[in-house]
């Protein structure tokens, strides 16, 4: 025991040691000198930057004054570009007056958010810009009670989100201001122009047998929107069509790394719409797929993680078997993935008594 | 005795937590941008803790990846593109004395990187090329991924050299932080 005690003494004092040694060492030969960034003032920036936090705290006024200010003063570049720089800062200018007009009540604000906007979009070039700022742009004008041009600008913002595969977060939000602008104007909502254009793409790609990876992604996100949204016919009909255009993609000879989580999204999206045994067929031609895989693809987390999320839907489908069979494969096959250290101990939870997974061929 | 083991034990361990918690684990955001007089073919790149760039940081390390995008996505998307893989053309790390790398583990003292911004292809001294620079080239999407002490690029800086019309580099084009769109988002829901 004493000897014990010595030797974690003698353990304490030695690390002191080192350490304080090398503090000494280090900060006499200058290597360990304190943090001092490289400051440069700037009274552009602290324009924005008091802009902002004045945004954040929702004083308005103030903050686009400041804004204004720091945009007279803004540098110039014309050989390298921000592309999001000038779109951004006139949103943020339009945003601070919208908001304002609704604190203040005074609607001539709205000139100089509309104003602001519009220059915003015509200096965007990104698409996620785009959508950002045509949802703005419509709110202006809703809030002003135009609501047919408030409909035009979620028109257009579902017709770019339609090539982004409608996976901006904006997607959800247009399509239901969409709604309310038909309300408003008392008439019958008929279908976005996007989704008839999505239904036209939809159409070719049925008759050509050409799978499009942008395609799939729009059904599958539109689909989880209808989820969302409560709207299960809608959300069956579009997994459905996604079903339809995943069938093309596997009978293809080259197959698209996301194939195997595609068509999970699709079984689980079955499963929430209460359609078992659609669910299930889906799982089962997962399986065969990640085998193939194994073979021919380099074994990394992506790969890992199809099969952890098709373990999962089999546990959601209340197959323990097969999920099993499936997290097996996963812990003999990935034993480097960051998977496998942290759902080994999660196994011995979920499976008691057969946690051997290892162990078990 | 078994309360002097115990305590040696606790403080021992008790100190090792509190250089750990010294030290830090979580990394704060960095955002990166192209230095305005960069020449077109070989960008200068630096960090900052804030996005005004008014703090540069030292940088510690430095990679570049040159995206793969598929014929459709070119055309699509151009700096939004969405993108997993990519080959990386450049990679370049501070050679760190290993003891002092150690102490830095420990406690969080770093022996501090010497510069503040990095051309593209050069090596300033210190540094240490882990992947050789290749050439850039006009019109394909590259990533930028940086780490400085204890702080990492919030999102990577993406950018493409554009050509005019003649077919001669023009510009540098990039996408940097811009958090906003994202922030206040929320305030625009219509009841």
């Amino acid at each position: 025991m004493n000897i014990l005690i010595k030797v974690l003494s003698i353990s304490i004092v030695g690390v002191l040691t080192l350490c304080l040694s090398g503090c000494g060492c280090l900060s006499g030969c200058g290597c360990l000198s304190p943090y001092t960034p490289n400051t440069v003032p700037n009274q552009y920036a602290e324009l924005h930057s008091e802009a902002e936090s004045l945004l954040y705290d929702g004083e308005y006024r103030t903050a686009v004054e400041k804004y204004e200010q720091a945009f007279k003063i803004r540098p110039r570049f014309r050989k390298v570009i921000d592309v999001s720089y000038l779109p951004l800062f006139k949103y943020r200018i339009a945003f601070c007056y919208a908001k304002l007009t609704e604190m203040e009540g005074d609607n001539s604000l709205f000139i100089k958010a509309e104003a602001a906007i519009r220059e915003s979009y015509q200096t965007a070039t990104l698409q996620t810009d785009q959508i950002d700022i045509l949802y703005l742009w419509g709110y202006i004008l809703f809030k002003q009670a135009r609501y047919a041009e408030a409909r035009a600008k979620y028109e257009k913002l579902l017709e770019i989100a339609l090539q982004r595969g409608f996976r901006d977060r904006r997607f959800e939000d247009a399509l239901s201001n969409l709604e309310k602008t038909y309300l408003e104007l008392g008439e019958e909502p008929i279908a976005p122009r996007a989704f008839r254009q999505l239904t036209a793409l939809l159409e070719i790609a049925l008759t050509d047998r050409v799978s499009a990876r942008f395609l799939e992604e729009a059904l599958s996100n539109l689909g989880q929107v209808y989820l969302k949204l409560g709207d299960k016919t809608a959300a069956g009909r579009t997994f459905r069509q996604l079903e339809e255009v995943l069938e093309i993609a596997l009978q293809s000879e080259v197959h698209d790394r996301f194939l195997e989580y595609a068509l999970y999204v699709l079984g689980d999206a079955y499963l929430k719409l209460g359609d078992e045994v659609a669910a299930r067929g889906i799982f089962e031609r997962i399986e065969p797929l990640l085998e193939i895989a194994l073979q021919s693809r380099v074994r990394d987390n992506h790969l890992a993680f199809d099969w952890y999320m098709l373990g999962e839907g089999y546990l959601e489908l209340g197959d323990g078997t097969a999920a099993l069979r499936v997290y097996r494969q996963l812990l003999e096959n990935f034993p480097h993935s960051y998977l496998h250290s942290s759902f080994k101990d999660e196994m011995e939870e979920r499976f008691p008594g057969k946690h051997q997974i290892n162990e078990v061929k | 005795m078994k309360n002097s083991i115990g305590i040696s034990i606790i403080a021992f361990i008790g100190i090792l937590i509190s250089c750990f918690f010294v030290a830090g684990c979580t990394p704060l955001p960095g955002y990166i941008t192209i230095d305005s007089r960069s020449a077109l073919m070989k960008p200068t790149f630096s960090m900052c803790d804030d996005p005004y760039f008014q703090k540069r940081l030292q940088i510690k390390s430095i990679t570049v990846k040159k995206a793969r995008r598929s014929p459709e996505e070119k055309q699509r998307w151009e700096l939004d593109a969405s993108w997993n893989e990519g080959q990386t053309v450049w990679h370049l790390e501070y050679n760190v004395f290993l003891p002092l790398y150690w102490m830095n583990c420990l406690f969080g003292w770093q022996p501090m990187p010497p510069v503040s911004s990095l051309t593209y292809g050069e090596v300033p001294w210190g540094y240490k090329e882990k992947g050789k620079a290749l050439p850039l080239e006009p019109e394909q999407l590259y990533i930028v991924s940086m780490n400085a002490y204890k702080i990492r690029s919030i999102m990577p800086l993406r950018f493409i050299i554009r050509l005019n019309e003649t077919g001669d580099p023009d510009r540098v084009e990039y996408l940097g932080w811009n958090a906003l769109f994202y922030d206040i988002g929320h305030y625009l829901k219509l009841h």
